[in-house]
């Protein structure tokens, strides 16, 4: 119906949690490195709480991308035997990119399950033994976390050949890590510090960076939009909806990445006593509407829907209301059982 | 409300971006569209340049 198929649906949430967890485990390690490089021992003690508060995030969204990618390898997209000549041998685009993207990342995504697997075990078995175990190899699991899964995401729609194509496709996947994937994960840390104040005064003040990560990914994202855009624009009403989508979160962006950072920050480190109800409500609308709006931009790729505009705005307020809603739920509920930690 | 300058920049961005779409099907809204793309790297490089220069 308007060209929903669970396949796509199905592939849209692999994807997903396969950002997210790369995101997580970027920003794990950055809060890791930091809190190896902090002299100052309450700020260790938080960075490595933004460390576990990050690794959390990496097992849930990577157990969830395993189960996913597993399901459908093993049901819809089953790993080709002669993987070799079907990757050769490839002239359609998608569906044949799909499978050699499942057949090529067999051995990322099992070398990935192991590591994930073997690391959960080991930590079990040795945390008693080893209080520090989590501190002293923090970066290098992070750091290796996000290498299998960068390898494997620009890997999931694989070409056959290593040429201009092929680059635009991975960076057209990779480039999620740094804007959905952060945005998921920056919200779920946001909401991992609500009611910790002293960890509040850590994050936030690393929001510009995120920023930064978030603009590069859209920048990386606009230059395989002009090389695509050599072969001509679609005339859809899914493509002008979805770079009516890219204006809005350029808007919202500038909003979010300079003035609510701002504020954010000079209230996490006392300059400010508090935000004002007016500030309060900016920030949840900005921010649920800048998780719509990246999540609205990667399910549109997986598919071609034959809604009219306004159909597509409908739904897309909708969402955005609903986002509201929950982030006002969350808040309230995570605010109720305040934790100094 | 004061705007601050990447704020300008990322603004007239997305509005030039805006202002390309119902002519993408042409030359000129191809050149706006480009234009858009244009002025958010360098708003994307200012940004960078007071993050790392002026990050004090």
């Amino acid at each position: 119906m308007y060209g929903f198929e669970l396949i796509p649906f199905l592939r849209f949430f692999v994807q997903i949690f396969a950002v997210v967890a790369a995101s997580a485990s970027l920003w794990g390690a950055v809060f890791a490195i930091k809190a190896q490089k902090e002299k100052n021992t309450d700020k260790k003690t938080g960075f490595y709480k933004l460390a576990k508060g990050a690794m959390y995030v990496f097992l849930s969204a990577g157990t969830l991308f395993l189960i996913g990618w597993w399901a459908l390898a093993l049901f819809v997209f089953p790993i080709n035997a002669e993987a070799h000549e079907g990757v050769v041998h490839a002239t359609e685009y998608p569906a044949s990119y799909i499978q050699n993207g499942f057949n090529a990342n067999f051995f990322w995504v099992s070398s990935f399950s192991m590591f994930f697997v073997l690391s959960m075990l080991i930590y079990l078995i040795k945390k008693r033994r080893s209080p520090n175990l989590f501190r002293d190899h923090a970066p290098a699991f992070f750091i290796t976390g996000f290498l299998l899964l960068s390898v494997i995401i620009c890997l999931s729609l694989f070409s056959g050949k290593a040429d201009i194509e092929q680059a635009v496709l991975s960076l057209h996947n990779w480039h999620s890590i740094f804007t959905v994937g952060t945005v998921i994960a920056v919200d779920l840390m946001y909401i991992y510090t609500l009611a910790k104040p002293k960890l509040k005064a850590l994050l936030y003040p690393m929001y510009p960076l995120m920023s930064i990560a978030i603009w590069t990914g859209l920048g990386m994202d606009f230059v395989t939009s002009i090389i695509a855009s050599q072969q001509g624009f679609p005339e859809t009403v899914q493509f002008i909806f979805n770079q009516m989508v890219v204006v809005i979160i350029i808007l919202n962006g500038a909003m979010l990445s300079v003035r609510i950072n701002d504020k954010l920050i000079k209230f996490a480190t006392g300059i400010e006593d508090s935000i004002s109800r007016k500030w309060t409500a900016i920030i949840q609308v900005s921010g649920s509407v800048s998780i719509v709006s990246w999540i609205t931009i990667t399910f549109l790729d997986f598919f071609d829907f034959t809604f009219a505009l306004w159909q597509f705005f409908s739904i897309y307020i909708f969402v955005i209301a609903g986002a509201v809603v929950a982030n006002l739920l969350i808040e309230k509920t995570a605010i109720k059982e305040p934790s100094y930690s | 409300m004061k705007l601050k300058t990447n704020e300008i920049i990322f603004l007239t961005a997305g509005l030039v971006m805006l202002f390309s779409l119902p002519l993408l099907g042409n030359s000129l809204g191809f050149g706006f569209w480009i234009l858009a793309k244009v002025l958010y790297f360098a708003g994307l490089a200012y940004f960078l340049y007071n993050f790392i220069f002026k990050k004090s």
